[in-house]
């Protein structure tokens, strides 16, 4: 079953005077509890393409669905309610709020539900990530990886049907960015959740179950594991 | 490839242009307070350039003016530098009318050089070109008793010829044709002593002296030297042989007199209102010069918050603090150098504008210096304001600046720890509001200054408002007076002829002829001597004309009355009695005046409530009873509100045993019903002729009981002249007294409204009755406009300094929530991203919105009770009058007002990063 799909979507931008296809004509689906890949060389429009998916852009055109319902038609409060709910992030720059402690990270999009923490899974969140160390310090006191940890248990706080991860181990080096591939997998997978990472690295999308090829906005490769 | 070199300049171009949209708030403060600080400055230069024009018309330039000057070397004194320049009046004779050579003037005919530096002014004609042609000074034209003249009349005047030293006995009558009327010179007005000296009157250089006369040469002279031209001018002067410096006491052929003055001497009544209206211009302009400044510290402080990051990572890559500020402070100098034109355009207009309406006297002349002037002033305040933040902005350390590392430790120390459950907006708030509390203290510490400011000032602006109108309808429309000079002999109160020259009955009543007018009552006052047996008590306590009765070198006030009388007695002036005796006097003189008003101003001006007796005017007008005008403690006052009633001359400096020994010597002693006997003295000589304790051959003396009919503790607020013990009586009761005596004050009130044409006949008519050099004749309707322009001004003023101390509140805390919105762009992204909505974000600024205005009101509004309080009580405490109301309504309203117009700021800010997807947020920029 598709948790999210796009029909020949597209973005467009302007550099300079020149149109700029980042994402064009893409049709793709995402099954419930998938961990893909989406991979392509710098420019190609892979994070482009994450980011429409998950509502922090809107396409030039082509819909979105979630759950067979167009994300079109959604306003903008839908579409926070959504993103607080149902998607979680991750990204690249970790983007923890400064003022905030580790732990408020974590739980803030519970918080901006107004609903009450559910403090096993956090709890479990927190023990499977290895952050209940770090939990009171500011984020400018914590290490990069320490920062993505965060970053990933707010993803999971509310318990999203898909995971967007966009360059996740990009700022880490070697040894963090493996942890943070295997906890991401490891979640995924623990909470049934939908896995979508964006990576230019051929080494951490080997281990995504299906892996999409972007070029110049377009999908040129759509390979399965073992396929 | 493109190899120019990389300059601080350049770097700040690049930043300029890269970031139009964030300075644009920058460049409007940076405009502004260059237009306000020239304004400051061209303020400044007007105020001094027309104080320098004002002084030159009514004095000259000249720094001396050198009398009977003929046997004067000027060009030996030109040669040993004592003197730069000097210009020669020549007066043929001395012009006067009616007999009156005390209202007349020298004519002279001044060479081109005189014309020059005595900077006489042409109000109206010409200066004289030929023969038979005079220019007088307007003043001149009052004490000929010319004022109906117009230019081109024909005027007659009656001229002592000039005969080389002073003037020949003989006159002749001339007839000249009045081309001119000049500027007055101070001078003449001032110079109690020279004042007929200088010429008021001018004919053209061929007019010539009568036959048989010489020409009286005198000069305007300038010193050489700027620091002491005057010691070296007299050394030059005794050097020549001229030994009396001033020639008042033995040689009046040659002395000199200052005529210059300083342009701060508020010598005219235009040079104080250039005074206080260009101060109260260039404090206007200061503050707004400060609020537009303020304005740039908060718009360049806002600015450089958002380039934290970028200010870490030079200081990161080895830039210096000096090299930050040179990078940064360059920008603010780019801009400030490019709006110096704009500026200096809009501001040389604004003012140019503001002057012209201000009036004639305020003389506007910026030259090439004075714009170079305001343009260097506005570009170092602008720099000034620049380095506020630019020096704090310069002091982070890099690492804070680029990872906030800061917080951290700001957190370490309030010792916060996560909360399990919260409220997003809420706790966002709360956080900013601890981590910047630097920002938001400013930004409170502004809108209780703002709230104290109007806290006080609108309920002025009501009192001021009330006050000036119940002042307008209260007063009569006009008063001529006649004042006099001393009239008290030091022995005797004495009247002199000179006050025949009030009003007459016939003067009243044609003034009552005129159509406009509805009233006129009259005001009549003269010398009198109480006679008593013995001084009493309180008599003793009051300080004039005792000094001359009795020995002055005992102290009347420190010694018990006992001792005192006895002293007293064997210590009388031997003048004293002299005088006593030639006036067959067998009682001691004590000096009163005694006031004679309008029955019906006797009535409607006396305040019932202090009044012990019956006013009884029937024996009022026979002369039977008379009203006494004595406080309860005569003699003394101390200075305090209500302690202005009474009199003497003791201040505040006086022990508290000497004011209570003086407190019980000085109880009125007078009851209704006593009798009490005036003596009038009265002598045909002028005061002038007059020779100090003396009695002059022609003195009469008139005596008269009168039965105290009333007493009253406060005198009628229509005299304008009042000792501490004064008596009253109607003009009738005074006229069956003291005969043949002229009205010194007419009061006029007009049958209908005044309006300025009216008022123009009216001061026309009402003139010819002051053309005296002592009358003078005040007008109420020009009195209430010039009130009512000074209040109108007043609360415009005012205004504009309440709603500029809320438009820099407004200012700097959009500027603030601005600066933060923007700066937290990247942080609005991401809670975006994680499910906030631009409702939550809302809330969160508006929290720390309310936050500020929270702790501004509070200090606001709590420092104005605090204030308004200790003004109450202090104010009780000293038995003062305290009418000034507690008054918050205003200022709340405003305050809601403006919480309102920062909410829409600030959600419009919220909603434009809205419209930038989250992405667009994020991005690193």
């Amino acid at each position: 079953m598709n948790i999210i799909e796009c029909v020949d979507l597209r973005k467009e931008y302007l550099s300079g005077e020149n149109i700029v296809n980042a994402v064009d004509g893409i049709t793709v689906a995402f099954e419930q509890g998938e961990f893909c890949a989406i991979t392509g060389p710098s420019g190609s429009g892979k994070s482009t393409l994450l980011h429409v998916l998950s509502s922090l852009e809107n396409p030039t055109s082509g819909d979105v669905i979630y759950n067979g319902k167009k994300l079109s038609g959604y306003n903008d409060n839908q579409l926070s309610v959504l993103r607080r709910r149902r998607f979680g992030f991750v990204f690249q720059a970790y983007n923890l709020v400064q003022e905030l402690t580790g732990y408020e990270n974590i739980v803030l999009p519970v918080m901006l539900d107004k609903k009450k923490v559910d403090e096993a899974y956090i709890n479990k969140v927190i023990d499977v990530l290895g952050i209940g160390d770090r939990l009171e310090h500011l984020p400018s006191a914590l290490s990069g990886g320490q920062q993505q940890r965060i970053a990933i248990a707010r993803a999971l706080a509310n318990k999203p049907s898909i995971l967007f991860a966009d360059e996740p181990t990009g700022n880490l080096d070697g040894k963090s960015g493996r942890e943070v591939l295997s906890l991401l997998k490891y979640v995924s997978k623990e909470f049934g959740i939908t896995l979508i990472l964006v990576t230019h690295d051929l080494n951490v999308a080997e281990q995504a179950e299906r892996i999409i090829s972007i070029e110049d906005g377009k999908i040129v490769r759509d390979t399965k594991a073992g396929v | 490839m493109n190899k120019k070199k990389l300059t601080v300049n350049r770097l700040a171009m690049g930043n300029l242009k890269a970031r139009k949209k964030q300075y644009t708030l920058m460049i409007i403060g940076i405009v502004l307070a260059m237009i306000f600080s020239s304004g400051v400055m061209f303020f400044g230069f007007t105020m001094l350039s027309s104080l320098q024009e004002i002084t030159n018309i009514s004095y000259g330039t000249q720094n001396i003016f050198l009398h009977n000057a003929e046997e004067f070397d000027f060009d030996a004194a030109k040669n040993n530098k004592v003197i730069s320049e000097y210009g020669i009046a020549a007066s043929i004779g001395f012009i006067y009318t009616n007999d009156d050579e005390g209202g007349g003037t020298p004519l002279a005919k001044l060479d081109d050089k005189a014309k020059e530096i005595s900077y006489l002014t042409v109000k109206e004609g010409k200066y004289p070109e030929n023969s038979g042609e005079i220019a007088l000074e307007k003043d001149a034209l009052l004490r000929l008793k010319l004022l109906g003249a117009k230019v081109g009349d024909e005027i007659t005047v009656t001229m002592k010829i000039a005969d080389g030293e002073g003037y020949l006995p003989e006159t002749v009558e001339k007839t000249y044709k009045l081309v001119g009327i000049l500027a007055d010179k101070r001078c003449n007005l001032e110079d109690a002593y020279s004042g007929n000296n200088y010429p008021a009157a001018f004919v053209c250089d061929s007019e010539k002296v009568e036959l048989g006369g010489k020409e009286n040469l005198s000069a305007y002279v300038k010193f050489y030297s700027k620091t002491n031209g005057y010691d070296k001018f007299k050394d030059e002067f005794i050097n020549q042989g001229f030994k009396n410096e001033y020639g008042n006491a033995d040689n009046d052929l040659y002395y000199f007199t200052f005529a210059n003055q300083h342009i701060f001497y508020s010598g005219t009544d235009e040079k104080s209102d250039i005074t206080l209206t260009m101060i109260f211009a260039l404090i206007l302009a200061g503050v707004l010069m400060i609020a537009s400044c303020t304005g740039i510290v908060n718009a360049f402080n806002s600015n450089l918050q958002e380039r934290r990051k970028q200010i870490g990572l030079m200081r990161a890559v080895g830039a210096t603090r000096r090299q930050i500020i040179t990078v940064f402070g360059r920008e603010a100098l780019i801009i400030s150098l490019m709006t110096v034109p704009l500026s200096l355009v809009v501001s040389y207009f604004a003012s140019k504008g503001i002057i012209s309406l201000m009036g004639e006297n305020f003389i506007f002349i910026p030259n090439f210096f004075v714009l170079i002037a305001c343009g260097a002033f506005s570009v170092i305040c602008v720099m000034a304001s620049a380095m506020i933040p630019l020096l704090r902005a310069s002091r982070t350390p890099p690492m804070q600046a680029i990872r906030n590392t800061d917080l951290s430790r700001k957190m370490k120390n309030k010792q916060i720890c996560s909360k399990k459950n919260f409220n997003a907006p809420k706790i966002l708030a709360g956080r900013n509001l601890m981590f910047y509390r630097f920002k938001h203290v400013g930004v409170s510490v502004v809108l209780a200054a703002t709230i104290v400011v109007s806290c006080f000032g609108f309920p002025w602006i009501t009192s001021e408002l009330e006050w000036s109108e119940n002042y307008i309808n209260e007063s009569e429309d006009y008063e001529i007076v006649c004042s006099g000079g001393a009239m008290n002999s030091n022995l005797i109160n004495l009247n002199f002829n000179y006050f025949t020259s009030g009003f007459s009955e016939n003067d009243r009543q044609e003034i009552l002829s005129h159509p406009y007018v509805g009233n006129v009552e009259g005001v009549k006052r003269c010398n009198a001597n109480l006679l008593v047996d013995e001084y009493s008590e309180y008599m003793t306590v009051l300080d004039y004309g005792g000094s001359s009765r009795y020995d002055d070198s005992v102290d009347r006030l420190s010694i018990p009355f006992e001792e005192y009388k006895e002293k007293y007695d064997d210590n009388i002036s031997p003048e004293y009695s002299a005088v006593k005796e030639k006036l067959r006097y067998t009682q001691e003189l004590f000096p009163v005046s005694i006031h004679a008003l309008d029955c019906n101003e006797i009535i409607s001006e006396i305040d019932k409530d202090k009044i012990e007796g019956e006013i009884n005017i029937d024996k009022l007008n026979s002369g039977e009873e008379i009203i006494l005008y004595v406080c309860d403690e005569i003699g003394f006052f101390i200075d305090t509100e209500q302690g202005s009633r009474g009199g003497g001359s003791i201040d505040g400096d006086e022990t508290e045993e000497r004011l209570a020994a003086l407190k019980a010597r000085a109880k009125n002693e007078y009851k209704v019903g006593d009798t009490v006997t005036l003596s009038v003295l009265r002598s045909g000589i002028s005061e002038d002729n007059y020779v100090p304790n003396s009695v002059p051959a022609d003195t009469t003396r008139k005596d008269k009981e009168f039965r105290i009919g009333a007493i009253i503790k406060e005198s009628p607020s229509s005299i304008h002249h009042n000792d501490y013990l004064d008596f009253y009586t109607t003009v009738e009761g005074f006229s069956s007294f003291v005969d043949n005596y002229p009205y010194l004050d007419l009061d006029i009130t007009l049958k209908e409204e005044c309006t300025s044409e009216i008022d123009g006949e009216m001061m026309q008519f009402l003139n010819q009755y002051v053309s005296g050099s002592n009358h003078y004749l005040r007008s109420q309707f020009e009195r209430n406009e010039e009130n009512k322009n000074t209040y109108r001004g007043l609360l415009i003023a005012l205004l504009s300094v309440v709603i500029l101390f809320f438009s820099i509140c407004a200012s700097v805390i959009n500027n603030s929530l601005t600066a933060q919105i923007r700066e937290s762009k990247r942080e609005i992204g991401t809670l975006r991203a994680v499910g906030a909505s631009a409702r939550e974000l809302t809330q969160s600024y508006f929290r720390q919105l309310l936050s500020m205005f929270g702790w501004g009101c509070g200090a606001g509004f709590g420092l104005y009770s605090v204030i308004w309080i200790i003004m109450y009580f202090a104010a009780k405490s000293t038995d003062m009058s305290f009418d000034y109301k507690y008054q918050i309504w205003q200022a709340a309203l405003i305050c809601i007002a403006l919480l309102a117009v920062c909410f829409v700021n600030l959600y419009s800010k919220v909603k434009k990063q809205m419209k930038y997807s989250i992405v667009e947020n994020i991005r690193e920029l």
